[in-house]
């Protein structure tokens, strides 16, 4: 049976990466190096939990998948994840991944998700864009891992409810777990708070780094209170907080894959240097009942 | 829906730039054959960010379209681009 050692949920702002450039250089906006501390802390969580494969759930952007024939919950089963876009990294700098995809594991989530009621579209050829690249840029720079990216729709509505969501990131947990290996596996999620880019309000972040949404939001992340988190979490509730907002699914499914376990590292932070961003932690024990 | 038809326009002009070009020379053009009606057809032809955002268009595909048309993101395009918009309410933008 796989073991689930790491469950990470953490933002993929493409100002991150420029921040991280930025920094090195002494130059970086301070609201930035809280986000950049956190994600080194979890880079190095990660790497203690000494993973023989990562999981990463990211959104295409309208890169690839469009209107014409949109998945809902897609698993990519090719032989390489090769990402981002040639645009993206033309315009935020980004670096160019080319990564093995554990072929078995990506097989066992796709079949073992359908057994258990995911009707997952799969994809043999496809790029992995900013979502996937930017987290797992962050989090193992090393790029030594072979890894499994599972598409989530947070962008192209209709999306199912947050209940969906929650209930497929238990599911992949279950089927990842039921793979018939011994293998150490870590399950990287990614996604927004408030988000408004390319809406009326994507300069509201500037003014108002933290808005009542984030702050409630917020403190049920803190009280572990996924029913409520949940219940909130539907297309229009998060839209009404900004265009990009329904991004906030992508740590929903981090929810359900955690199973309800308590987080053992949630970190917010607001400042204006970015959109508010979080950043969320389960680690082996915290996973496991307190068995690492 | 000829909502569709608006955001394959956007999504279209960010991606193939023998597209992009034809746009850029002739909208009304461009986009005479596609099923839209008219406050679509009149918004994409005059490249009004506000009112394709009215129409209903995605507004992360409005907003990728509008940096392509600037030639590049810049802070100030940004703040420019929020302006044009200043005021709006989201609204639906299923297709």
């Amino acid at each position: 049976m796989a073991r689930i050692v790491n469950l990470t949920a953490i933002p993929h702002d493409p100002t991150l990466p420029i921040a991280e450039r930025l920094a090195a250089q002494g130059k970086a906006d301070p609201g930035a190096l809280p986000a950049l501390a956190h994600l080194e802390t979890l880079r190095q969580a990660l790497e203690k939990s000494r993973p023989d494969a990562i999981v990463v759930i990211g959104s295409d952007h309208f890169g690839q998948w469009f209107m014409n024939n949109m998945p809902t919950f897609m698993v990519g089963k090719a032989t390489r994840l090769k990402g981002p876009f040639p645009a993206e990294i033309m315009s935020w700098g980004l670096k160019a991944t080319d990564l093995p995809i554990e072929g078995a594991l990506a097989r066992s989530i796709l079949k073992g998700g359908m057994e258990r009621g995911i009707d997952f579209s799969y994809s043999d050829e496809f790029i992995a864009d900013h979502s996937f690249t930017i987290p797992l840029n962050f989090l193992r720079p090393q790029d030594d891992l072979p890894v499994v990216p599972l598409f989530i729709n947070l962008l192209a509505p209709p999306v199912p409810p947050g209940w969906r969501y929650r209930q497929v990131g238990g599911l992949v947990a279950e089927a990842i777990e039921a793979d018939g290996t011994d293998k150490r596996i870590a399950v990287i999620a990614t996604g927004h708070l408030s988000n408004s880019v390319g809406g009326p309000g994507m300069m509201r972040s500037v003014k108002e780094p933290e808005s009542d949404w984030d702050r409630m939001m917020w403190s049920l992340v803190r009280e572990n209170n996924v029913d409520r988190i949940t219940e909130l979490s539907t297309w229009d509730q998060l839209y009404a907080q900004g265009n990009g907002t329904p991004g906030f699914l992508g740590y929903v499914f981090a929810f359900g894959a955690a199973r309800g376990a308590p987080p053992s590292f949630a970190e917010m932070v607001a400042t204006t240097a970015q959109p508010a961003c979080a950043f969320i932690h389960w680690d082996e024990a915290a996973l496991n009942g307190g068995v690492a | 829906m000829t909502r569709y038809a608006v955001d394959k326009i956007l999504w279209t002009y960010g991606r193939d730039p023998e597209y992009r070009a034809r746009f850029n020379d002739d909208p009304a053009q461009t986009i005479a054959g596609e099923e839209l009606n008219e406050s679509e057809r009149s918004a994409l032809a005059a490249k009004d960010i506000r009112a394709i955002f009215t129409a209903g268009a995605h507004p992360f595909l409005i907003y990728s379209f509008a940096i392509q048309m600037n030639g590049g993101w810049s802070y100030q395009f940004m703040l420019d681009y929020v302006d044009r918009l200043k005021g709006l309410e989201l609204g639906n933008i299923e297709t």
